[in-house]
């Protein structure tokens, strides 16, 4: 395999994919020093570790908008590489990307003791993990299937900000906790947050396997926008 | 110049392209059906006469359901880019401030109707669950208060940003604002939220009625009175406009400069 078709595709993927991420963590560093200057310097450890809990959107976001964002789709339809595998490549590179720095952040917050909820440094990468591969399988799939960005893309925003926001209630519904991107390792109850994280890598294989047979069906894309 | 007739005719093709598309309706109905098991979950803790029970609910609503709104939003300018009909609508008689300004209200309002009856939808179920059929006279008026002026306040950000960021790009950036401005408390993080910004009207439910929806802003009783809460609208409303305005008038620039 050509090692110039990946370089064109993460070319092609564009400056906003690969910035998304690296944006979010200068954010979050800013709101950290902001909260240092205003005296908040017992939450510097939280609003870092939150990087954690952002990154997954952000991959979500980016394949919700990926996936369905060729402009010369005609064309990628007569080539003899399928629609699927090009869009497939470019996820892989999008979620690849974020997992890269996911990975960074939660080594060197584990590292340096900063990382708010530490467990140890394999199950570390399930806080970002789990939730980054559920909300892109979620996105790709709901953009493919209504054939429009803003429909994944809204429904992974929503969800994301309905648990940050709600998320103390949600906890409350034993039914809903499996699904919770933001449930917090208990060692009390250790085997229910494994639990939540592999439902989660369930969930994320419906979502992206949907997603990889709605590619291999373009031609509904081409009926126009949903 | 914009002529009322130019403008009317954007506006009721803008309406009706966005209310007929399926997703406005599919992603807007998902965190309704979601909210609504919640609610259909237990009575809330606190039980208030009929207005600031619907600020309460419709300020507590409102932490997510315009999130969709905003994003729904964003697609409509890079459309034109991407379905190659700009030079074909620049040729046309009508001014460019015509095409915004209407493309502006017709979406928003088109979006904001599948909105406004999840709003009221949730409002129902809790008026049934109460029971307390006052909520459903509440609701008009706080809807009108609390949510249309940052509903407007972020149509203009989403229809004007997406003309130089990619919406994958915006669509971060907007969810990322939409929770920093007003889930973050001030004690958590420095914030816009409880300030007269804050989109989801949680300043202006603290002033006109009394109740705020998320953990406390830190104001004394009765410290934010009517007015800081007109405010609060008049700034949300006149930001909207302002931008609106600003791009109204780069768009006319770059056109001049083609």
């Amino acid at each position: 395999m050509s090692w110039s078709l990946w370089r064109y595709e993460l070319r092609r993927l564009g400056r906003g994919v690969l910035l998304g991420p690296l944006l979010a963590l200068a954010a979050l560093g800013l709101l950290a020093a902001l909260a240092m200057r205003a005296g908040l310097g017992q939450q510097i450890d939280r609003i870092l570790s939150e990087a954690l809990d952002v990154l997954p959107v952000i991959g979500g976001l980016a394949a919700a908008g990926i996936v369905v964002d060729d402009p010369a789709l005609e064309l990628q339809l007569s080539l003899p590489t399928t629609f699927r595998l090009t869009m497939l490549r470019r996820l892989a590179l999008a979620l690849g990307w974020t997992s890269l720095i996911g990975l960074t952040c939660a080594v060197t917050l584990a590292a340096s003791g900063r990382l708010a909820w530490p467990i140890s440094p394999l199950e570390d990468q399930l806080i970002w993990l789990a939730p980054l591969l559920w909300l892109a399988g979620l996105g790709a799939a709901l953009s493919l299937a209504l054939g429009a960005t803003a429909a994944g893309s809204s429904l992974v925003g929503m969800v994301w900000v309905l648990e940050l926001a709600m998320g103390a209630g949600l906890a409350q519904v034993p039914a809903l906790r499996p699904v919770l991107l933001f449930l917090r390792y208990d060692p009390a109850i250790a085997t229910d947050w494994l639990a939540n994280r592999l439902t989660l890598l369930a969930l994320a294989a419906v979502g992206l396997g949907s997603a990889a047979w709605l590619l291999g069906r373009p031609e509904r894309l081409l009926r126009g926008e949903g | 110049m914009a002529t009322l007739g130019d403008l009317s005719g954007v506006f009721g093709y803008e309406f009706r392209m966005q209310i007929r598309r399926p997703a406005v309706w599919i992603v807007t109905a998902v965190p309704v059906l979601m909210m609504l098991a919640l609610f259909l979950q237990g009575r809330p803790n606190e039980i208030l006469p009929p207005l600031p029970m619907a600020a309460l609910l419709i300020s507590s609503i409102s932490y997510v359901l315009p999130i969709p709104f905003g994003i729904l939003l964003a697609d409509r300018l890079p459309r034109e880019r991407q379905l190659r009909t700009v030079e074909l609508l620049d040729s046309l008689p009508s001014s460019l401030a015509a095409r915004l300004w209407g493309k502006y209200l017709g979406t928003s309002l088109a979006t904001a109707i599948p909105l406004g009856l999840g709003y009221l939808v949730l409002t129902g179920a809790m008026a049934v669950t109460l029971p307390e059929p006052g909520l459903l006279l509440a609701f008009l008026p706080v809807f009108l208060v609390l949510v249309v002026p940052g509903l407007l306040f972020v149509a203009a950000f989403s229809l004007v940003c997406t003309e130089v960021l990619p919406v994958p790009l915006y669509a971060i950036l907007f969810t990322g604002y939409w929770i920093w401005g007003n889930v973050v408390s001030p004690e958590r993080l420095p914030t816009i939220s409880c300030t007269p910004l804050t989109p989801i009207g949680r300043y202006v439910s603290i002033a006109f009625f009394g109740v705020d929806s998320g953990q406390a802003c830190g104001f004394a009783p009765n410290q934010l009175t009517w007015l800081a809460g007109l405010g609060s609208m008049a700034l949300l409303i006149g930001g909207a406009g302002l931008v609106l305005l600003a791009a109204q008038r780069w768009l006319e620039w770059r056109a001049k400069r083609a």
